[in-house]
């Protein structure tokens, strides 16, 4: 025990600087990616509470297919798949040829905006009609309502749901060394291979993403604890 | 009512999870004593020598040990032509090490099934041969300095080096030191990687899981080129006819096959049988069955005389 | 100028309206003078409710016509955000804003509706909540602020779009009795002051001083109008006598 503790110590010393790398590209794809996710699910949340029927099938067929399919297939199928299209007219256009990283971007965003979506969207279902009444009365139109008036309300309810599905991007993150993109596990996977510390540096890999995800655990609880009061 | 049908959700509940811990532990206690099922022996040549043979080792030893468990497990690649692949048809593998480890099989006295064969991965080969779960690796591993602080080697049996893959149109490289400014994949944490690192500075490097994702993406243009050891890039140049190998060898890779710590028994004993196979001709043998077709590789007496003695 | 004389605010003319099977309006006709304050009485399901909201479109009609201003309401091509901003709405539940304090909720319309500028809006908003008694509460949030001062702070914001008409849906339905006179009385000084009003509403002392004309509805049709006295006193229809009779026994 101690001398894992040490050895704990020493790799840390040792290897810091490439396993903070390897964390900062972590913390800045999923970051980033979360940041896009919320744009597009909103948009997406809002497509499927809108009144037309084909965007809302659209919509929803986005979203089952990103929620239902493993996140490694896509992220291969992205990296792996999109270059070996060949569509008629167009063909390949160059920009298919995705960098690890846009492709880990890309990825993450499209799967974990599908997650957000649904949050979102069931955010949206429980704010209260009336509150849509009031604002149209004002003559505030269709987007103008949801906009000011529903989605703030939704993204509040939305905010114990979405804390998880942030902390799940974090650990989901990890598959995007799949495609190259070498984050933190991958980088902890590298320096072992070289020296064997398997257990020493994939113990440091995990107090690294616990440093993410933990406090998001614990705000998540205590947001569902006020949410809860709220109501 | 409910309560009962609650109680009974929970019974079949409890019973999955114990049959699933069952299994698990199952798994477990089968690959801890012997056999991976993973590919059982080949069976093409015939029978080979008595078991006789096990009794000319001194009894504790490790050659003693194996043969008196009657089998010998060994790690090789699966997906890696000419040294160790998997034949879809008689899902066994064969290749270079997989010959030579039934070489091996046989001088301990072993029948030629009685030689099991476990993928191993880069990754897994030294924590297999650490927690006994082989007990030789032999799937294309590099002798090094860091490895050697991990687990023991047999003298080398093949003399590998770093070369470069491009598409067969590419005319701007031809050299490792071409490689700088260009793109070019390597395998995540190899040896490979690290040696572009320092030949070529300013590569762009990818960084993949494996070679064949290395290959796809050279082929679909993010890269331009793939480089490391020279026999697996020439695997898929064999497979693929619109890539080369160019630049030779610019390291050199000396495969051995990996022991666990303090067998230094096992070691000699294998040592022993690879000068043997040099000298009596199975290694030309295997060399010219395995390799003799892969454009650029040396002669079999030539690929022999370049063998460092030791590691 | 003699309210009864100028050109009608708000007029139905034979409005139908079905809920499945159930006919909830019954070809209503009836119009509301501009500056006049109408108070729509009857039983819970007579389709009072229902029938204010058709002002505003909030509930679509079958049949017949709702005009506004000159405008109608329920044809295709009318713009029906602009006809709303003309047309202030207070509910039951105030429906205020959560996420927005008092001032916002009050300049959200007039900002975006009418691309009003910020200082103009809140210029306004500021005198408005003067106006219902609560200058004080600008910079709350409406969960701070008890029922009757959410109602009136609900009727600021409906004044703020500067509306030509109006509508009260229960307004003092949802609040403590206590309350319920800080209500009413903003309302009494708004149809003082001359606003057109529509108000559905239970308070019978309310329909009595401050309605220059009382409905009653029962079964989706105008089962009697007429000024508040003759229609508290002198009821002609024995609906109107029996409804009357069960609410002031109460």
């Amino acid at each position: 025990m101690i001398d894992f503790l040490r050895e704990l110590v020493n790799q840390s010393q040792l290897y810091y600087p490439e396993l903070l790398r390897g964390y900062r590209t972590t913390v800045i794809l999923s970051v980033l990616s979360f940041t896009l996710a919320m744009v597009l699910g909103g948009v997406v949340a809002l497509i499927r509470t809108s009144e037309s029927r084909p965007l809302r099938f659209l919509s929803g067929i986005y979203v089952e297919f990103f929620r239902n399919t493993p996140l490694l297939m896509q992220l291969v199928f992205l990296f792996f798949g999109l270059p070996k299209l060949n569509l008629p007219l167009i063909g390949r256009p160059d920009w298919f040829l995705l960098s690890p990283f846009k492709a880990g971007l890309v990825g993450l965003t499209l799967y974990t905006g599908a997650y957000t979506a649904e949050a979102l969207r069931s955010g949206l279902l429980s704010v209260d009609k009336g509150q849509t009444e009031a604002a149209r009365s004002l003559g505030l139109n269709y987007v103008q309502t949801r906009i000011y008036v529903v989605a703030p309300q939704a993204l509040r309810i939305s905010v114990p749901l979405l804390t998880s599905i942030l902390s799940a991007l974090f650990r989901n993150s990890a598959l995007v060394s799949a495609i190259g993109v070498t984050e933190l596990l991958q980088t902890a996977e590298n320096i072992q291979e070289r020296n064997f510390q398997t257990f020493p540096l994939l113990t440091i890999a995990g107090i690294l993403y616990l440093t993410l995800t933990l406090p998001l655990a614990y705000a998540s609880a205590r947001l569902e604890r006020r949410v809860a009061r709220a109501h | 009512m409910l309560k009962y049908h609650r109680i009974g959700l929970l019974l079949v509940a409890l019973l999955a999870v114990f049959a699933f811990a069952a299994v698990a532990c199952g798994d477990d206690d089968d690959n801890a004593k012997t056999t991976p099922t993973a590919a059982a022996a080949a069976t093409t040549a015939p029978a080979a020598s008595p078991t006789a043979r096990a009794t000319a080792f001194p009894a504790d030893s490790t050659m003693a040990k194996i043969a008196a468990k009657g089998s010998l497990i060994v790690g090789v690649k699966f997906d890696q032509p000419g040294f160790g692949l998997l034949d879809p048809k008689t899902s066994k593998p064969d290749g270079f090490d997989v010959q030579i480890a039934k070489e091996i099989g046989k001088a301990l006295g072993l029948q030629e099934s009685q030689v099991q064969f476990v993928e191993s991965v880069s990754a897994n080969r030294i924590p297999y041969l650490m927690t006994d779960k082989v007990d030789l690796v032999i799937a294309t591993m590099t002798i090094n300095a860091d490895r050697k602080t991990q687990i023991d080697f047999s003298r080398p049996y093949y003399l590998a080096g770093q070369s470069i893959l491009v598409k067969k149109e590419n005319t701007t490289i031809t050299k490792v030191d071409d490689l700088n400014g260009k793109k070019v994949c390597s395998v995540s944490g190899s040896t490979s990687e690290t040696n572009i690192k320092t030949k070529a500075p300013t590569a762009q490097l990818l960084s993949l899981a494996d070679y064949s994702s290395c290959v796809s993406s050279l082929k679909d243009g993010r890269v331009d080129a793939v480089s490391t050891d020279d026999i697996i890039l020439a695997g898929f140049a064999a497979a693929d006819p619109s890539l080369k190998l160019v630049g030779g060898q610019f390291t050199q890779e000396p495969y051995g096959i990996g022991v666990k710590k303090g067998k230094d028994d096992l070691v000699k004993f294998i040592d022993a049988q690879l000068d043997r196979m040099f000298k009596d001709g199975t290694w030309d043998n295997i060399y010219t069955t395995y390799l003799g077709k892969v454009e650029g590789l040396p002669k079999p007496a030539d690929a022999r005389a370049k063998l460092p003695a030791t590691n | 100028m003699n309210p009864k004389d100028s050109a009608p605010a708000v007029e139905f003319r034979d409005v139908h309206k079905h809920f499945g099977k159930n006919e909830v309006l019954r070809g209503i006709s009836n119009s509301v003078r501009q500056g006049e304050t109408v108070v729509i009485i009857g039983p819970s399901g007579s389709g009072k409710s229902t029938l204010l909201r058709t002002v505003n479109r909030l509930e679509a009609i079958d049949a017949g016509e709702v005009v506004v201003d000159g405008i109608s309401v329920h044809q295709k091509g009318t713009d029906v955000n602009q006809l709303r901003s003309h047309v202030g709405m207070v509910q039951q539940s105030f429906n205020l804003f959560p996420q927005m304090t008092v001032l916002q909720n009050l300049t959200l319309g007039p900002r975006k509706v009418k691309n009003e500028s910020r200082t103009v809006a809140e210029d306004r908003a500021h005198r408005l909540l003067e106006r219902v008694g609560i200058p004080e509460k600008a910079a709350a949030y409406p969960s701070h602020l008890s029922g009757g001062q959410q109602q009136r702070v609900a009727i600021a914001r409906a004044l703020a779009m500067e509306p030509a008409v109006m509508l009260f849906d229960e307004p003092t339905s949802a609040l403590d009795p206590e309350m319920i006179k800080e209500v009413l009385d903003v309302m009494r000084d708004l149809a003082q002051e001359g606003m057109t009003m529509l108000v559905v509403s239970h308070e019978m002392g309310f329909a009595r001083e401050a309605a220059d004309r009382v409905l009653f509805m029962a079964d989706g049709v105008i089962e009697e109008e007429g000024p508040p006295a003759d229609v508290f006193e002198r009821p002609k229809s024995e609906r109107t006598q029996r409804f009357l009779s069960r609410i002031i026994s109460h």
